[in-house]
């Protein structure tokens, strides 16, 4: 695959273009909330226009999805609006034309009749409620869950030191580099679809897809061509996808559209944008009592299939302090709907909030209780011998070595060495500052748990059929969707391994309905546990087949039979042994002097499935090393350095490669990215100058250890690393200027960290008004 | 709308001599993509920042999402399609695969191209630093490699060249 990627002859969405393909652009609503009235096109335009559709001509022939589940308040969602524009870039129609160019052209000259109303554009004014978004939900809360476990009153009224604050995570969005696209045709004579999208879940989109267009789920074949990036922007189901095979099938004409970037910031999928309000019970010694948090998220618009707008609140709610050992926690997680662009994934979705809050909250407490960051974080870090532990949010945690991660990385940046170098340099003037952010992640979520959040739409389990053919080359079809991680490799190596043979004739394909077994998708870091644990399944069901049909051949017991390098022979007498060829030849047709007896059926195929019990956790720990100028507000980054846990590891590079990415992703998060709307629901950050992602001087070169604590869950011991690498770097960089700011540092409860807000954190006033004092 | 009038245009890419007729707003890598099917060069932003859609025009790197297909009239272009020569790879692409320089290949032409160019720029004998290398593809932004793998492959390539090597 790498090789196709450097030539330039990968095959992404929009390399794709079938004869007599015809163009769609989206008409999209300038303003944050309106009624749609009349959408026209204009006698000048009219000659380019093959065909417009708007969301009230349109929802009277598609069926509408609703998103239920426990404390989900759900509504009619249609993929265009047939009454409104929710949200600026909102679609209000869709125009066909010949070429992109010309339906371009179109959605500049189409006019359209908006009535403004007032638009929702924070979640206090949801909470207001003065205008819903969603007449169905007339108080703007899409999801509400409360929970309380562990006396989490008396703990606080006990403990030595409470704490409280409320954190900020701004809104942010992915930005893979190649936007979406979905591509459509349908066959008239087969009365079916086929939609190329750059999706991260081609059989839940299928689903949903069916399910609006009101067809049999078999009439819809999803394919996923190379996808230019995902990191849970391409794992909801979106409007498009649905008006695409729609117009496809009106037309009788393959249709194809693809965002530009303009429209992937406005209008695709935002995510992390939250409020939490922590306050933390600790007894003097920093012993961690109990946690008490209020979050509300900013779901933006619409509560999407299949996640569901409990995405975020929950994942954060449940998140919280994590790593640590607690019993007692208290929380109420609300998602509001708003009019701004609607929140899905964007890696580490609610843990980034969490463990920027959890993180925060400790530096401060361990400031009014004395006790360095660290020594906090020791003391209350969950310990290798404690596992399975079971988090006070009822999650079992299978296995881990927290506090033995954070020591490892203490021991790295050499902790009290860096201490000491900070406090020669601030005599020098040399503002440095040291922070650490420790924590653990789920990953790989089955349908138990899905279940429990009350999502009931995504499957859960993953997986695999692989197949010898005839001629001995071996297929792997899976129902994962990678978009870039490189998987494919680990799968084949893997399948390599069981059935002892080259990897050269191992074949991996994925993304297409039509040939791959039904799963839920790559995303929640879940490919080594689920597609992994599913493709060992079918490989040792066919290995064990092998292994049988080769014992007849060769006159021995199967146990005493070894597969290694294209042969299969008993270990104790290799003279009897037969090529993996011909036990292959043998399943499928008579040899000269082999038949198959009766009881063993011919072939050598096998499916599985693999529903994990329970998620994985993997932890890990950030320590950064931070310079801040005093003058300019400019932040360096002098070390970072992270030690990361994801269970076994299938493949470094992969895993390596997911961490390094992660953690540049994540200093975007800490440092660069916020999406900002204006009062009326404009959006302001529209295009990467002002939505800025890192380039390669952003990111400092990452010292990186791994730790392997197996998994106690899954069949191969691994555990989720693809989000691992951004979650924490918020936490740590915040508390590392926070620690560079001293006194100023402790009112740090915002992101993301630019010069502006450390130059306001420097020169806030005192609270007795007097001059801002520099710390 | 107006009806616009279209312009023949002619140029070199990858070696090739050709002769087009287009419309003036005809983007260069929508030339290149949908005119020629050299769907190498790939959009990222359509407005000049992430360096996706580079390719070498007169030898210098060039953000073709902000070229007109006319502008390029006369000129010679090189595209990812045409770093291969003979089925062999360019020593920039099997330095890509070795460091692990790309995962997803979305951004990837654009950093083979870029690299190329500021290859071109160098002192021969220079050594030159990881940071050195950092500046010089400040303007490809790549999401899924975070810069280690795609830095290391370029500074091989670099310092490992003799004086006056394509």
């Amino acid at each position: 695959m790498d090789r196709r990627f450097v030539q330039g002859i990968g095959r992404y969405l929009d390399d794709i273009t079938p004869d007599g393909c015809l163009y769609v652009a989206f008409v999209r609503s300038p303003y944050a909330h309106a009624r749609v009235h009349a959408v026209r096109c204009p006698e000048s335009a009219a000659a380019h226009l093959v065909a417009l559709v708007t969301g009230r001509e349109l929802a009277p022939k598609l069926h509408p999805l609703r998103v239920e589940g426990p404390g989900l308040n759900a509504y009619d969602w249609y993929p265009l609006h047939p009454e409104k524009a929710l949200f600026v870039g909102d679609a209000v129609a869709a125009v066909v034309a010949r070429t992109r160019y010309e339906a371009e052209d179109l959605v500049d000259a189409i006019e359209v009749d908006y009535e403004p109303l007032p638009a929702v554009t924070s979640t206090g004014e949801a909470a207001e409620a003065k205008t819903a978004v969603h007449g169905q939900v007339p108080d703007n809360v899409l999801f509400r869950r409360v929970f309380n476990a562990g006396a989490t009153s008396e703990a606080f009224s006990q403990a030595d030191l409470v704490v409280e604050r409320t954190f900020r995570h701004p809104r942010q969005t992915a930005v893979p580099m190649e936007g979406r696209g979905v591509l459509a045709t349908y066959d008239a004579r087969e009365g079916r679809f086929t939609v190329w999208s750059s999706t991260q879940i081609p059989h839940v989109i299928r689903t949903g897809i069916a399910e609006v267009l009101g067809v049999p789920e078999d009439r819809v074949r999803v394919i996923r061509p190379d996808v230019g990036g995902g990191f849970g922007l391409k794992s909801q189901l979106l409007p498009e996808e649905v008006v695409l095979p729609w117009l496809a099938r009106e037309l009788g004409a393959p249709v194809k559209w693809v965002e530009d970037r303009r429209e992937n910031l406005m209008a695709s999928i935002h995510a992390h944008e939250e409020q939490v309000g922590l306050a933390v019970a600790l007894k003097r010694d920093g012993t961690l009592l109990a946690v008490r948090a209020e979050t509300r998220v900013d779901v933006g618009a619409h509560s999407l299939y299949p996640i569901s707008a409990s995405l975020e609140p929950m994942t954060t709610s449940t998140s919280l302090f994590g790593a640590y050992r607690f019993e007692a926690l208290e929380f109420e997680a609300i998602g509001f709907a708003t009019n701004k662009a609607p929140v899905g994934g964007y890696r580490g979705v609610g843990l980034n909030a969490a463990v920027f809050a959890t993180e925060r909250i400790l530096d401060i407490a361990a400031d009014e209780l004395g006790l360095d960051p660290a020594e906090i974080r020791l003391r209350n870090l969950l310990s290798a011998q404690e596992f399975p532990y079971k988090g006070p949010a009822g999650r079992i945690y299978d296995s881990g070595a927290y506090r033995e991660a954070l020591q490892l990385a203490l021991r790295r940046i050499d902790y009290q060495r860096v201490r000491e170098e900070q406090r020669v340099e601030r005599r020098k003037g040399r503002w440095l500052g040291i922070g650490i952010a420790t924590y653990n992640e789920h990953s790989g979520t089955g349908s138990r748990d899905y279940r429990t959040r009350g999502i009931t739409v995504l499957p859960g389990y993953d997986g695999a059929t692989v197949r010898i053919s005839p001629d001995g080359n071996i297929y792997g079809l899976l129902s994962s969707s990678s978009t870039g991680q490189g998987h494919s490799r680990s799968y084949r190596s893997l399948i390599a391994e069981e059935l002892g043979v080259s990897p050269e004739r191992v074949h991996i394909i994925e993304g297409d309905t039509d040939q791959c077994p039904t799963g839920s998708g790559t995303f929640v870091s879940r490919s080594a546990v689920t597609m992994g644990s599913s493709l060992l399944l079918a490989c040792r069901d066919l290995r064990a087949k092998l292994l049988m049909i080769a014992a007849h051949m060769v006159g021995a017991e199967q146990q005493e039979l070894a597969i290694k390098d294209g042969a299969i022979y008993a270990a104790g007498d290799p003279s009897k042994s037969v090529t993996f060829q011909e036990v292959v030849r043998a399943a499928y047709l008579r040899t000269p002097y082999f038949t198959l007896p009766a009881g063993i059926e011919p072939g050598l195929e096998a499916t599985r499935y693999y529903d994990p019990p329970q998620q994985v956790f993997s932890n890990s720990a950030h320590i950064a090393l931070v310079e801040v100028d005093p003058e300019t507000c400019e932040l360096t980054i002098r070390r970072y350095v992270v030690v990361e846990d994801c269970g076994r590891v299938l493949d470094r590079d992969i895993v390596d490669g997911q961490i390094l990415g992660g953690v540049a992703q994540g200093i975007g998060c800490a440092l660069l990215e916020g999406l900002t709307y204006d009062e009326s629901g404009q959006i302001l950050t529209a295009s990467l100058m002002d939505y800025l992602v890192p380039t390669a001087t952003d990111v400092p070169p990452i010292e990186l250890d791994h730790m392997e604590t197996p998994s106690t869950v899954t069949l191969n011991g691994a555990k989720g690393v693809g989000e691992s690498g951004v979650i924490g770097v918020g936490a740590a960089l915040a508390n590392a200027v926070a620690d560079a700011l001293g006194d100023r540092g402790a009112e740090l409860t915002e992101l993301p960290l630019t010069e502006t807000r450390i130059f306001h954190l420097l020169h806030m006033e005192a609270p007795d008004g007097s001059a801002a004092n520099r710390g | 709308m107006d009806k616009l009038s279209r312009v023949q245009v002619s140029l070199t890419v990858n070696g090739q001599p050709y002769q087009r007729t287009v419309e003036p707003r005809l983007t260069l890598a929508d030339f290149l993509r949908d005119e020629l099917g050299l769907t190498g060069t790939h959009l990222g932003c359509e407005h000049g920042v992430c360096g996706a859609c580079t390719v070498l025009v007169d030898g210098r790197a060039v953000r073709s999402c902000l070229m007109f297909a006319v502008q390029a009239d006369s000129c010679t272009i090189l595209t990812v399609e045409g770093l291969t020569q003979d089925g062999q790879l360019h020593p920039l692409q099997e330095a890509f695969m070795r460091h692990n320089a790309l995962q997803c290949g979305f951004c990837t032409p654009g950093f083979l191209m870029s690299a190329l160019d500021f290859l071109e720029d160098i002192e021969p004998g220079a050594q030159l630093t990881e940071d050195d290398v950092r500046v010089a593809i400040s303007g490809n932004i790549c999401r899924c490699t975070g810069y280690q793998g795609i830095v290391r492959a370029i500074a091989e390539v670099a310092n490992g060249r003799t004086a006056g090597e394509r």
